[in-house]
């Protein structure tokens, strides 16, 4: 009788864990699914004196496309973010970004799991510090001058003569 | 971008690739048959009239950088980057009266290069010719480029094969059909050029109002609006210093000033200019745009083409293709035929063969087209930089150039040696704002530096200069040889 009844305990054993892996399978392909956080393709602080910035992230496994999700935060915590870009494109230009810090991050998800978003990528700071409005302003000056110039040159002498090259030999 | 998310199914860019190539080398073949001398094939036979003479240069103004330039200005830069981009039709203005003296001064001249060896001597004249010459390269690979981003961008089509498509396309009709081919092509291209941008422009505003761009850009991306916006407004006068630079001193203008019959000239660079002043705008209006569309943008340099597609589809997409094929078609042929006349004319002809016959001439104008574009093509192939950091790179260059033209052109007492300062100090002033301060105040401050150069020497060490000299022949001696 033992043996017989160790032999279906067994059998139960091994259709509980057959159930079991049934079960749990699809979560660990899920899992598998869910890609690591992305990485920046360039340092993670960076520096702008005219508010744009090229931003391109990578992720290890590059067989997926992806879908990827850029947020903007005005603080490092992203307390306050907007949502930049959504999509299958691992880069993204960003412009219009006013004096002071702003926060970055994306995550990625396969296509087709809408709910398998990654961790968080690491925050990327960049330090916008625009030129100084004086000193812009006093280049522009120059340009103004210089053009100025250069029309009014045109304009005086549109109408000059021109020395005719054969009968001045 | 990738193969993923371009707009058009590649098998439709293959077809239009290869549809546009057999029309544009087939008018090649048709207009070349004109050009029975080398005069026919550098200079389109002197004899191009208003209509012509006005689409050509509008065609050849239109570059890929103006409908894929202007828009990134505008994502850059702001509303003040569109407007900074229009002021390049300034440099069409301007020149108007300028083509009508140069053709008057030099009847028989081919070159702006000769020009300068004839005005300042041997010494700026080498100074010149590597300007114009590294310009000359700059913008073809500019252009190279731009074309084989954007067939990888809009249809999948690997930058490589659609770069060297086009080059090869434009190599392969403006050694057909020298100067007649492109001043023909470019006429039909003009007009593709104007219709497709307006088309796309209506579309967009079609999809979304002035009202939502406007609170779009002030709610994300705030600076883009501020008036005061210190790198755009920068960038305003020295994009206008760089168009005249490139238009004063390039031989992709002189030779058309050549090429027109006399009095067509002054009209016909003035009605270009009118013409081209708002495609930049309506180009540019693509750029501030794409934020209220929700459309990310993954390079600068696509923001035209990717927003175009987006609004109108595959049709939109077709269209932009095309427009863009058309108006990179237009600049490159352009620059392939101004470059040949001018390593022809001024360095074949100058150094090997100055007895040499017309045929022989046209053959070696012919290699000179096939070495040009494949130089080009090596290196477009390694893809450096954007757009704008490859074209712009030239721009201290040609700006130290604006000054020494002119003055040579209209003051008789310019001084030679000045002329050589100004080119060497503008252009070394303004590589180091290049690198030091950005792209944006380079040209400004290399066509300050050497307006300065120009206007002191002639003021305090003026040389005189017999304008005889300009129209004697293309082995005529320099004012320095005389010296």
């Amino acid at each position: 009788m033992r043996p017989i009844r160790s032999g279906r305990s067994a059998m139960h054993l091994a259709w509980c864990i057959v159930l079991l892996g049934s079960l749990l399978a699809p979560v660990a392909a899920a899992r598998a699914e869910v890609p690591t956080p992305p990485r920046w393709d360039h340092d993670a602080r960076m520096s702008s004196k005219d508010g744009y910035a090229q931003l391109e992230w990578i992720v290890e496994d590059d067989t997926v496309h992806w879908v990827y999700q850029l947020e903007e935060g005005r603080l490092p915590g992203f307390e306050d973010t907007i949502l930049r870009h959504e999509g299958p494109q691992h880069s993204s230009f960003v412009s219009g970004l006013e004096n002071g810090t702003s926060y970055f991050r994306v995550r990625a998800r396969h296509p087709d799991r809408p709910d398998g978003w990654s961790e968080w990528s690491q925050t990327l700071e960049i330090e916008v510090q625009h030129y100084s409005r004086s000193f812009a302003l006093t280049l522009m000056g120059i340009g103004a001058v210089v053009f100025l110039a250069t029309a009014v040159f045109l304009i005086v002498h549109r109408n000059d003569p021109t020395p005719h090259a054969r009968s001045s030999r | 971008m990738n193969e993923a998310s371009a707009l058009l199914d590649p098998t439709i860019g293959w077809i239009l690739l290869a549809a546009l190539s057999v029309i544009w080398v087939g008018l090649g073949v048709y207009w070349g048959r004109k050009a029975s001398n080398l005069e026919g094939f550098m200079l389109a036979g002197r004899n191009v009239g208003l209509a012509l003479g006005t689409a050509t240069a509008v065609a050849t103004w239109i570059t890929s950088n103006t409908t894929m330039l202007a828009p990134q200005f505008a994502l850059q830069l702001g509303v003040w980057g569109m407007l900074a981009y229009c002021t390049a039709s300034f440099g069409l203005f301007l020149f108007a009266p300028m083509a009508e003296r140069i053709r008057a001064l030099m009847p028989n001249g081919y070159t702006s290069a000769e020009f300068v060896r004839l005005r300042y001597g041997n010494f700026a004249w080498g100074i010149f010719l590597v300007i114009s010459l590294f310009y000359g390269i700059t913008w073809m690979i500019s252009m190279g480029m731009a074309g084989g981003i954007l067939m990888e961008a809009l249809a999948g089509i690997p930058y490589v094969y659609g770069m060297t498509t086009i080059l090869l396309v434009c190599v392969l009709y403006t050694l057909f059909g020298g100067l007649f081919a492109v001043i023909g092509t470019d006429f039909i291209q003009s007009w593709i050029i104007l219709v497709g941008v307006c088309v796309v422009a209506i579309a967009v505003l079609s999809t979304v109002s002035i009202d939502e761009i406007y609170a779009n850009l002030e709610r994300n991306r705030p600076a883009l609006l501020d008036v005061l916006f210190p790198a755009a407004i920068m960038a305003i006068f020295n994009n206008m210093l760089f168009g005249l630079g490139e238009i004063f001193h390039s031989n992709v203008w002189w030779s058309r000033a050549f090429a027109m019959r006399e009095g067509v000239g002054r009209k016909a660079y003035g009605l270009a200019g009118l013409i081209w002043l708002p495609i930049p705008i309506v180009a540019g209006f693509l750029g501030l745009a794409a934020p209220a569309l929700g459309i990310n943008i993954a390079r600068p340099d696509m923001v035209g083409p990717v927003v175009a597609g987006t609004v109108l589809g595959t049709f939109g997409a077709v269209l932009v293709f095309v427009v863009v094929f058309a108006s990179l078609a237009s600049s490159i042929d352009s620059l392939l035929a101004a470059m040949s006349d001018l390593v022809l004319n001024d360095f074949v002809k100058q150094m090997f063969a100055r007895d040499a016959s017309d045929e022989q001439l046209r053959r070696w104008g012919m290699a000179v087209i096939i070495g040009i574009g494949l130089i080009t093509w090596l290196i477009c192939v390694p893809r450096v930089g954007t757009l704008a950091s490859v074209l712009f790179f030239a721009g201290p260059l040609v700006g130290s150039a604006i000054w020494p033209i002119i003055a040579g052109l209209y003051w008789q007492h310019a001084n030679r040696h000045g002329a050589v300062a100004a080119m060497l100090l503008g252009s070394a002033g303004g590589l180091i704002t290049y690198f030091t301060v950005g792209w944006y105040a380079a040209s400004l401050i290399g066509t300050a530096v050497s307006m300065v150069v120009v206007v002191v020497t002639t003021r305090f060490a003026p040389q005189s200069f017999d304008w005889a000299r300009l129209d004697a022949g293309p082995h005529a001696t320099t004012s320095e040889e005389v010296a």
